[in-house]
């Protein structure tokens, strides 16, 4: 199909962008973002961790409550009187602070943490350790997946495709509305199905995703791509048997305030096939700042997310920092980032920028 | 017959200047003065109930845009084709009367509520509590002739005031008097109604003519979809509108005004019966892109390459279905999977020479109209391109039709639909009908339901091979060529925009006037359709009327053709 030119007079100078190459160029708007997750019984074989309604109950006991008065500020969940001593049930210096800002202050709950052997990613380090995972689509050894080990067994992070994990689904479906959407662009490629030299291009968006009748991200839409140079990730990539994978690189993406206000992915891979229908579908990995983790998924949402979604956000801020698995800090040793693996789905777009040449969708 | 011919390049409006400015005197159609005789006697007048966008735009017009309704209206019938023609076969049920009240009571109080009063009220009271006939009377006469599109009667005058007054006395509130008064002025017939008055035509003894005040109206709505304003009731009021001359300064006026393209945009959205988008649905489980915003903007880019095409570019009315010139949204662009150069709004788009997507039979606004919910229907197509475009009437179907394999989209051995119409057409009982309607609903298979391109349908690929009356042609675009130059196009037009001029069928020997005259005139000017409404509007036909016993006698299906089924 090629690339569509369209006369835009109004646009000014056109700008060769990275995609004026030989080849063929399609564009893709991301429809999910999310944890890539698998079935809690394979992943977490003694079982997952329990609901919030357990582990207040435990808090509460820790606190010092007795069994009736737990059994009273209880009574009413998820509403009720222990709503006060759970969101603060951390201590500084003897006093209750909130235990969402300062998921230290309270002891370590020590969360059930995935033993399972799977687990979709990269080997990001090159190296095979009893910590790695092997990959469910790959087989590869030596998968750097830190990020699912913490997070996994909580019951709302769990689910193999199509099942989508809830609590990470229902984040990015509600931050997408608000935020720029992402792009993907595949350009220089001469063959869909094997190709040594291809750009893998992903961008941001100047407005949001438009929905369909579904609820879907509608695609064939025209997105006009952002020419913030920071929100520019291109890496070289390759095909093979339709299987699209990128060199590392580094990725960097602004997301929503509200959750994650910046996704950041140090030694970035990438894996995508198209669809027979035209969707992009694949994952992305790669060495987060587990602090950015806690904070945007965990931290700025407090109780309400917590109790709701069964997530003890305290054991997964301890979890987060004992798995990290990378960027030592220089003074303390302590790692900064951990690897993860995030699925990604994306519809076919129009991609156009402030040169007059558009991506096609398809 | 006399003919007097006049130059039309005389024109000074802006808009028609640069639209015109092609005249010259050795090649300019001249205007015509036609003096009816005994075979150009016109028709009956019609009483029309204002349609929804009549209100709306007589509001917007009289107090601002920023005037809302707030009620809904009668659903309108369709006659001859048209809206415009059912307008004048409808009444006011007592339900559309409460929301006609409704509606009244809402815009009378906005009218004249605090924030409006100061810019519409031509006076102040001398007290707000108490009447003051005087101020009521001179808002109440000024309103009154724009929304009566005639002066009212001192009787009416007298019966509004009296009620502005009474009311105020017991509101004791000037304002309130007054916006029951003006509330009650729109339920009345002559807000609701376009009341055409016939009188003596003193230069044709023994023959009638509109009013001043009709004439004016019947030019108005004709050519913006509104009443008229200050200026053309004016030229109603001294005659001057009578005058060749002082007709000519008033169509050339409003042929020249902004507002032509939303008297243009109304006529077109009732001839290709966009009404029935606000009922229009699809299977959104299979088509996940239609929503209600692609529904707005479907109706909007045919309106658009209409009126830019036969306004701005002054071009062919054929040419719009061989035209890959359109505008899209990039809610529009997702649907036909295309790049829209636009972050938000509409841009212009040209498909390329080679692409089947020509002309505004390949828009959403025609194949999703007539089209099912979940699968697309030649036959639904074919029969509005014969009815809507070309004025033809095809026959209903049968009442104890077989559907089964028409509507079994998922039967192996018919997987195109014209494999599924081929084999229901062997009943001899639908043979004849599918003939006049399919071939050309089939070169229009290219586009799903919602309007979406594709090539296949179940994994077979889509023959859009077609004719129509002995034109072959290989798709859509050929489609458009053969509609483009099929001499009903042209004459279907004419016959609908004068239809939607009268309000009713046109007579026998309006007819053979639109044929013989009006047709002759449309081909000189290339099919430029400025140009065939200034025919119109410059006519004596178009404002000759006969009795009602007359025009009884003359009133006959003279507009569309009857198809008969084709023998096999």
């Amino acid at each position: 199909m090629g690339l569509r030119f369209l006369t835009m007079t109004l646009l000014g100078a056109a700008v060769l962008s990275q995609s004026a190459v030989a080849g063929e160029t399609r564009g893709f708007v991301l429809d999910w973002f999310h944890l890539a997750t698998l079935n809690g019984e394979e992943s977490c074989p003694d079982g997952l961790y329990p609901l919030s309604e357990v582990f207040y109950t435990r808090e509460l006991k820790r606190l010092g409550y007795a069994p009736n008065e737990i059994e009273d500020l209880l009574k009413d969940f998820p509403n009720g009187g222990y709503m006060e001593p759970i969101i603060n049930r951390g201590r500084i210096d003897g006093e209750p602070v909130n235990v969402y800002a300062y998921p230290w202050s309270q002891p370590d709950p020590e969360i059930t943490l995935v033993t399972g052997k799977r687990a979709f990613g990269f080997n990001l380090d090159d190296q095979v350790s009893d910590q790695d995972f092997i990959e469910p689509v790959t087989g590869e050894a030596g998968i750097d997946n830190q990020l699912y080990r913490a997070l996994g067994c909580f019951q709302s992070h769990t689910g193999a495709l199509p099942e989508r994990p809830g609590l990470p689904q229902i984040v990015w479906d509600i931050q997408r509305d608000y935020m720029p959407a992402w792009l993907v662009e595949l350009s220089d490629v001469d063959d869909f199905q094997n190709d040594d030299e291809i750009q893998i291009g992903f961008y941001r968006a100047f407005g949001p995703v438009k929905r369909d009748a579904t609820g879907d991200v509608r695609s064939d839409m025209t997105l006009w791509v952002d020419p913030d140079p920071r929100m520019h990730n291109v890496v070289a990539g390759r095909i093979k048997d339709g299987v699209i994978t990128s060199n590392g690189f580094e990725f960097r993406m602004l997301g929503n305030p509200m959750f994650m206000a910046e996704y950041t992915l140090q030694k970035a891979r990438a894996r995508f096939e198209i669809t027979p229908d035209g969707r992009l579908e694949g994952v992305l990995g790669g060495f987060q700042p587990w602090q950015d983790i806690y904070y945007g998924n965990f931290g700025s949402q407090g109780w309400a997310t917590e109790h709701s979604a069964g997530v003890d956000f305290p054991g997964a801020y301890y979890a987060l920092k004992k798995l990290a698995d990378a960027d030592p800090d220089p003074e303390t040793g302590e790692n900064q980032a951990i690897s993860g693996t995030y699925r990604v789905e994306a519809v076919p777009a129009f991609l156009m920028r402030k040169s007059n040449e558009v991506a096609e969708a398809r | 017959m006399t003919v007097t011919l006049k130059s039309i390049c005389a024109l000074t409006a802006v808009g028609m200047t640069a639209m015109l400015s092609a005249c010259s005197p050795a090649n300019a159609p001249l205007e015509t003065s036609i003096t009816a005789g005994s075979d150009m006697a016109g028709g009956p007048v019609v009483m029309r109930r204002i349609t929804e966008g009549q209100y709306d735009r007589i509001i917007a017009h009289v107090f601002g845009s920023t005037i809302q309704l707030g009620g809904r209206f009668e659903p309108d019938i369709r006659a001859n084709g048209l809206l415009e023609v059912g307008a004048g076969r409808v009444s006011v049920t007592p339900s559309g009367f409460e929301q006609y009240d409704l509606m009244g009571r809402n815009i009378a109080a906005q009218v004249l509520g605090e924030k409006n009063r100061p810019i519409l009220m031509p006076c102040k009271p001398a007290a707000v509590d108490a009447p003051d006939n005087a101020c009521a009377a001179q808002f109440l006469s000024r309103v009154g002739r724009l929304l009566y599109r005639r002066p009212l009667t001192d009787a009416e005058l007298s019966v509004q005031v009296k009620k502005a007054s009474e009311a105020t006395k017991t509101l004791s509130d000037f304002y309130a008097g007054l916006e029951l008064s003006l509330a009650s002025m729109f339920v009345s017939p002559p807000f609701l109604f376009r009341q055409e008055i016939s009188e003596p035509d003193p230069d044709h003894p023994g023959m009638m003519r509109l009013d001043g005040y009709s004439k004016a109206a019947r030019l108005s709505f004709f050519l913006w979809d509104a009443a008229p304003d200050p200026d053309l009731l004016d030229a109603a009021a001294n005659g001057e509108l009578h005058t060749r001359k002082g007709l000519e300064r008033q169509v050339d006026r409003m042929l020249g005004s902004p507002r032509v393209k939303e008297g243009v945009q109304a006529f077109f959205a009732d001839m290709l019966e966009f009404d029935s988008f606000k009922t229009l649905s699809k299977d959104t489980t299979l088509y996940p892109k239609f929503t209600f915003r692609v529904v707005d903007d479907a109706a909007e880019q045919t309106l658009r390459t209409i009126t830019h095409h036969l306004l701005v570019e002054n071009g062919d009315y054929r040419d719009l279905f061989t035209t890959p010139h359109t505008f899209l949204t990039p809610l529009l662009g997702s649907l036909y999977r295309v790049p829209v150069a636009s972050p938000d709004g509409w841009a212009a788009y040209e498909y390329g020479p080679n692409d089947v997507q020509a002309g505004i039979l390949t828009h959403l606004s025609f194949v999703a109209l007539h089209s099912h919910p979940g699968r697309t229907s030649p036959t639904l197509r074919g029969k509005a391109l014969r009815e809507v475009l070309l004025c033809q009437e095809v026959p209903d179907p049968p009442g104890n039709v077989d559907f089964n394999i028409v509507q079994d989209t998922s039967n192996p051995n018919y997987k195109t639909v014209r494999q599924r119409l081929d084999a229901h057409a062997s009943e001899p009982m639908c043979v004849g009908c599918h003939k006049i309607t399919d071939p050309l609903g089939l070169a229009l298979e290219n586009f799903s339901t919602i309007g979406g391109f594709r090539t296949s349908e179940n994994g077979a690929t889509i023959d859009t091979r077609g004719e129509l009356d002995g034109v072959a042609f290989a798709n859509a675009a050929g489609l458009g060529r053969a509609v483009h130059d099929n001499p009903a196009t042209a004459s279907c037009l004419i016959n609908r925009v004068y239809s939607y001029g009268v309000g009713r069928e046109p007579t026998q020997s309006e007819t053979a006037w639109l044929t013989d005259y009006v047709g002759k005139r449309f081909q000189e000017a290339g099919y430029t359709l400025p140009r065939l409404l200034r025919t119109i509007a410059m006519s004596d036909t178009f404002y000759r009327v006969v009795s009602s016993d007359q025009g009884a006698q003359m009133a006959q299906s003279a507009g569309n053709t009857q198809l008969q089924p084709v023998e096999k």
